[in-house]
C-alpha cells in the first residue's frame, strides 16, 4: 500500500539542525496493524506525519499505491489526507468551538458530502463509537475517552483506508485506553490499515507487526505470526 | 467546502468572539460610513457647484449701492420733479453703463417678486387706505411694496418695507426727501382721485377677470434680461427696453404658466390685473432648464413684467412707483473676459459716482473662491475619513492575525482532515469579509445621517440640485468595503501558511 524508500528528515534551528529521521525504508501492507514504538524524540511522529503527508521529507520517495506522491499539489494531497486518511492524536485534537456532531461532520465538508447526508453519517458514526447521547455535547464537556472517540468517529468519517494514531491512549486511563484499541483493533478486522504509534509494550505487541525506531532510524520490524 | 459551509463556519466564530467582533464591526461601520458619506458628499458639492457655475445667475456681475438701506428705500417713490439720480440705481444707469462699458454682453434689472392677481381694492381695504390717506392730507409720496400690489421674495428684491402677509398697503415715507412735491388738496377729493387711482380693474372689459390662480412669481425685468438667461419666445415675442421705455404694461409667462393661466385659449394678447396694474401678455417663453437658485423652481412657471416705474396720473401730475432698485446686472456670454468686465465696471462706476459709492461683485468668482477653500476644507476631511476607515481596518487587520495565531492548532487539524491550504485561506477570509461586510452594511445605514452632518455644516442648500445621489453612497461604501477586505487577505495567507505538522504537535 504505501513504500517509503530512503526517507528523511532534518529540522533546521538555524544554528543547528536535528536529524528527526534518517534514512527511512518501509512498506505497509494493506490490512496491517502496524505498532510503531521507540524512545522519545527517535522520530515516531514525525514518521506517522510523512506517512500521513502532514509533513513532507527532505530526501527518498513516498509511494501511495505505487504511485509517487512528491509530484502532486497542495489540493490533491489535501483530498487524499481527506478521503484516504484518518488521524488519531494523543490530545484528541477536536474543534473546541463546534458539538462533536459538527466535529464529525467537518471531514464529510471537506468531502463536499451534503448537508443532510452529512448530518445523517456523522450521527451513525458517533452511534458507531457508541456516543449516541453526546451528539450535540461540546468537547470540553466530554470525558478524555469519549473526545477520543469523537476524534476516531471523525477519522473515520470518509471511510479512510488508513488510520494513523499517535499515542491514541497516551492521555487515557488504562481502560479507557483498551476501549480506544478495541475499536482499533475491531476497524482493522474490516479491513483498515492501521499504524498506531506507542509507548506501551503491551499496547506494542497488540499490533500484528512492531516497528522499533531509535534515533530516527529502524532499530527492528518485527511481525506477530497471525 | 462550498461557500455556504464557510459562511456558517465563519458565523460560529465570529459569534464565539461577540464583543471582539463587534467593536471591529462597529469601527469599520463608521469608517465606511464616514467614507461613503465624503464620497457622496464631494460629488453632490461637485455637482452642484457645477449647476451654479453653469446657472445664468452665476455668469453676473452685479452692482449696488452702498449705502443705508433705509435711505434708499425711501427714496423708492419720486414724484419725476425730483428724480434724484444719486440715491438709487435705475433703467438709466443701466442704460448709460451699457454704452460706455464694452466688455459686458447684457445689462439688466431682475428683482424678484411675487404676483397677485387681482385687484388689491377689496371693499374693507378700499376703506381703509383712502381714510389713511385722507387722514394725511397728501403731503408726501407713495412708498413700499404695494406698488403694484407685490411683495418681493428671494435676494433679488430690495424691497425693505413690503408686506410680509403679502396684503395690499401703502407707507407713507417717515422722511419728506422723496416728496418735494407739495401737493395741497382737500381730502375729500384726494380720496375720490385715489379711489378712481386705484380702480378695481372691473370696469375694463378686456382683462381676465377669472384665473385659475391666486398669484405667482417672478421677475421684474428689463429687455436684455432674456438674452442673458437663454430665454425667447415661443410665442409671440419678449418685450424690449424700447417697449419699457414706451410706457407698454406688458408681461411675458413661463410656458407651464402660460398654460396654467390660460388653459383653453392662447395666452397673447389677454389682460391680466395684478394688483393695481394691468398688463398684457405678450410672449410666452419656450421651455426652458433653468430654474430659480434660491427656490428651484423652474423658470417655465415664472411670469416676467418690465422693470419700470409704473407712471400714473394722479391729481394732474405724473407719479411714478418705482421699486427700489438697489441691483444692477451685467451679464458676459464668455466668462474668460469675466475679469475685464468687472475692473470696466468698477471703472464706469466710480468715475460716475464716486469711489465707493457702488459695489461691483461677480458672484462667478465668489463661488470660485469659495469653491477653493471649501475644496481644502473636504479633502481634509475625506482624509479623517479615510483615516478613520484605515485605523478600523487596522484594527481588524490585528483581531485576524490574533486569530489565525490562536487557531494555529485547528488549522493544523482541519489540514490533517483534508482542507488545503487554499481552503483555509478562503475560511479565513471569508471570515474577516463576513465582519467587514456587516461594517460596510450598517457604514451605508449610517452614512446619510454622516452626509446630512456634512451638509448642514458645510453649504448652502440650492434647492435647483437634487443632491442625494444612492449610487455615489454605494460606489463610497464599495470602495471602503474593498479596503476593508483587503486587510484581511494578509492574515488569511498567513492562515494557509501554516505548517500543519508543526501546528499539530505544538502544545
Ligand atoms: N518542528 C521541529 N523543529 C525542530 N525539531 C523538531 C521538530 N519536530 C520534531 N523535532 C525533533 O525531531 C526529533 C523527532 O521528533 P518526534 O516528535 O518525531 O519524536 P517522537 O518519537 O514522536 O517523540 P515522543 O515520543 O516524545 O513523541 C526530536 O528530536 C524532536 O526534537
Ligand atoms: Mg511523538
Amino acid at each position: 500500500m504505501i513504500t517509503l524508500e530512503g526517507i528523511a528528515k532534518t529540522y533546521d534551528l538555524g544554528s543547528s539542525t536535528v536529524t528527526a529521521l534518517r534514512g527511512i525504508d518501509l512498506t505497509i501492507d494493506r490490512g496491517e496493524f502496524l505498532t510503531v514504538m521507540g524512545p522519545s524524540g527517535s522520530g515516531k511522529s514525525t514518521l506517522l506525519h510523512i506517512l500521513g503527508i502532514l509533513d513532507s521529507a527532505d530526501e527518498g520517495r513516498y509511494l501511495l499505491e505505487d504511485n509517487d506522491l512528491t509530484t502532486l499539489s497542495d489540493a490533491e494531497l489535501s483530498r487524499i489526507r481527506n478521503e484516504h486518511f484518518g488521524f488519531v492524536f494523543q490530545s484528541f485534537n477536536l474543534f473546541n468551538e463546534f458539538s462533536a456532531l459538527e466535529n464529525v461532520m467537518f471531514p464529510l465538508m471537506y468531502a463536499g458530502v451534503r448537508g443532510s447526508e452529512r448530518r445523517d453519517r456523522a450521527r451513525a458514526l458517533l452511534v458507531d463509537v457508541g456516543l449516541e447521547h453526546r451528539m450535540g455535547h461540546y468537547p470540553n464537556m466530554m470525558s478524555g475517552g469519549e473526545q477520543q472517540r469523537v476524534a476516531i468517529a471523525r477519522a473515520l468519517a470518509n471511510n479512510p483506508s488508513l488510520i494513523l494514531a499517535d499515542e491514541p491512549t497516551g492521555n487515557l486511563p488504562s481502560d479507557k485506553g483498551e476501549e480506544i484499541l478495541q475499536i482499533l483493533e475491531g476497524l482493522n478486522r474490516d479491513g483498515v490499515t492501521i499504524v498506531m504509534v506507542t509507548h506501551d509494550d503491551r499496547l506494542g505487541a497488540r499490533g500484528s507487526r512492531c516497528v522499533r525506531l531509535r534515533d530516527g532510524v529502524v532499530e527492528s520490524d518485527t511481525r506477530r505470526a497471525a | 467546502m462550498s461557500w455556504a459551509d464557510r459562511l456558517w463556519m465563519s458565523i460560529r466564530h465570529i459569534r464565539g468572539r461577540l464583543v471582539e467582533s463587534i467593536l471591529v464591526i462597529s469601527a469599520t461601520a463608521i469608517g465606511v460610513a464616514l467614507v461613503a458619506a465624503m464620497f457622496a458628499f464631494i460629488r453632490s458639492y461637485d455637482r452642484q457647484t457645477d449647476y451654479l457655475l453653469s446657472h445664468p445667475a452665476y455668469r453676473e456681475i452685479t452692482v449696488e449701492v452702498v449705502g443705508n438701506e433705509t435711505e434708499i428705500t425711501e427714496a423708492a417713490v419720486r414724484f419725476d420733479a425730483s428724480v434724484s439720480r444719486a440715491i438709487s440705481l435705475g433703467t438709466a444707469d443701466l442704460a448709460r453703463a451699457r454704452a460706455s462699458v464694452a466688455a459686458v454682453d447684457h445689462g439688466y434689472l431682475a428683482d424678484a417678486e411675487r404676483f397677485v392677481v387681482g385687484s388689491p381694492l377689496t371693499a374693507a381695504n378700499r376703506t381703509a387706505i383712502a381714510s389713511q390717506w385722507g387722514a394725511i392730507g397728501g403731503t408726501g409720496g407713495i412708498a413700499g411694496g404695494g406698488a403694484t400690489g407685490a411683495r418681493g421674495q428671494g435676494s433679488g428684491a430690495a424691497d425693505g418695507q413690503a408686506r410680509a402677509d403679502g396684503e395690499f398697503g401703502f407707507t407713507v415715507p417717515r422722511g419728506t426727501e422723496g416728496g418735494t412735491g407739495t401737493a395741497t388738496m382737500d381730502p375729500e377729493q384726494m380720496r375720490a382721485q385715489f379711489e378712481a387711482l386705484l380702480g378695481t380693474g372691473d370696469d375694463d372689459a378686456a382683462v381676465v377677470s377669472e384665473l385659475p390662480v391666486d398669484g405667482f412669481s417672478g421677475y421684474r425685468v428689463t429687455g436684455e434680461f432674456f438674452a442673458a438667461y437663454g430665454l425667447r419666445a415661443a410665442e409671440g415675442t419678449v418685450f424690449t427696453n424700447e417697449d419699457i421705455e414706451a410706457g407698454n404694461q406688458a408681461i411675458v409667462l413661463g410656458h407651464d404658466l402660460a398654460r396654467t393661466l390660460f388653459p383653453n385659449s392662447t395666452a397673447i394678447g389677454s389682460r391680466i390685473r395684478l394688483g393695481i396694474q394691468t398688463f398684457t401678455v405678450v410672449g410666452v417663453l419656450a421651455p426652458t432648464g433653468v430654474r430659480s437658485i434660491e427656490t428651484g423652481t423652474s423658470f417655465n412657471r415664472l411670469g416676467f413684467v418690465p422693470n419700470a416705474a409704473a407712471q400714473v396720473q394722479f391729481a394732474g401730475r405724473a407719479i411714478s412707483f418705482q421699486r427700489p432698485t438697489r441691483t444692477l446686472r451685467f451679464a458676459i456670454d464668455d466668462s474668460s473676459r469675466l475679469d475685464a468686465a468687472v475692473q470696466q465696471l468698477i471703472l464706469f462706476f466710480d468715475s460716475e459716482y464716486g469711489p465707493g459709492t457702488t459695489r461691483v461683485t461677480a458672484s462667478l468668482n465668489a463661488l470660485t473662491s469659495e469653491r477653493q477653500k471649501l475644496s481644502r476644507i473636504l479633502a481634509v476631511v475625506l482624509f479623517l475619513a479615510a483615516a478613520a476607515l484605515f485605523i478600523a481596518s487596522i484594527n481588524l487587520f490585528n483581531l485576524m492575525l490574533m486569530r489565525v495565531i490562536k487557531r494555529t492548532r485547528g488549522i493544523g487539524i482541519s489540514r490533517a482532515i483534508g482542507a488545503s491550504r487554499r481552503e483555509i485561506f478562503r475560511q479565513f477570509i471569508n471570515e474577516s469579509a463576513c465582519m467587514s461586510l456587516t461594517g460596510a452594511a450598517i457604514g451605508l445605514l449610517l452614512a446619510p445621517i454622516a452626509y446630512g452632518l456634512l451638509r448642514t455644516s458645510l453649504i448652502a442648500d440650492v434647492g435647483a440640485v437634487d443632491l442625494m445621489n444612492w449610487l455615489y453612497f454605494v460606489i463610497g461604501a464599495a470602495l471602503a468595503l474593498a479596503v476593508s477586505v483587503l486587510f484581511g487577505v494578509y492574515p488569511a495567507r498567513q492562515a494557509g501558511r501554516v505548517d500543519a505538522s508543526l501546528a499539530i504537535r505544538s502544545e
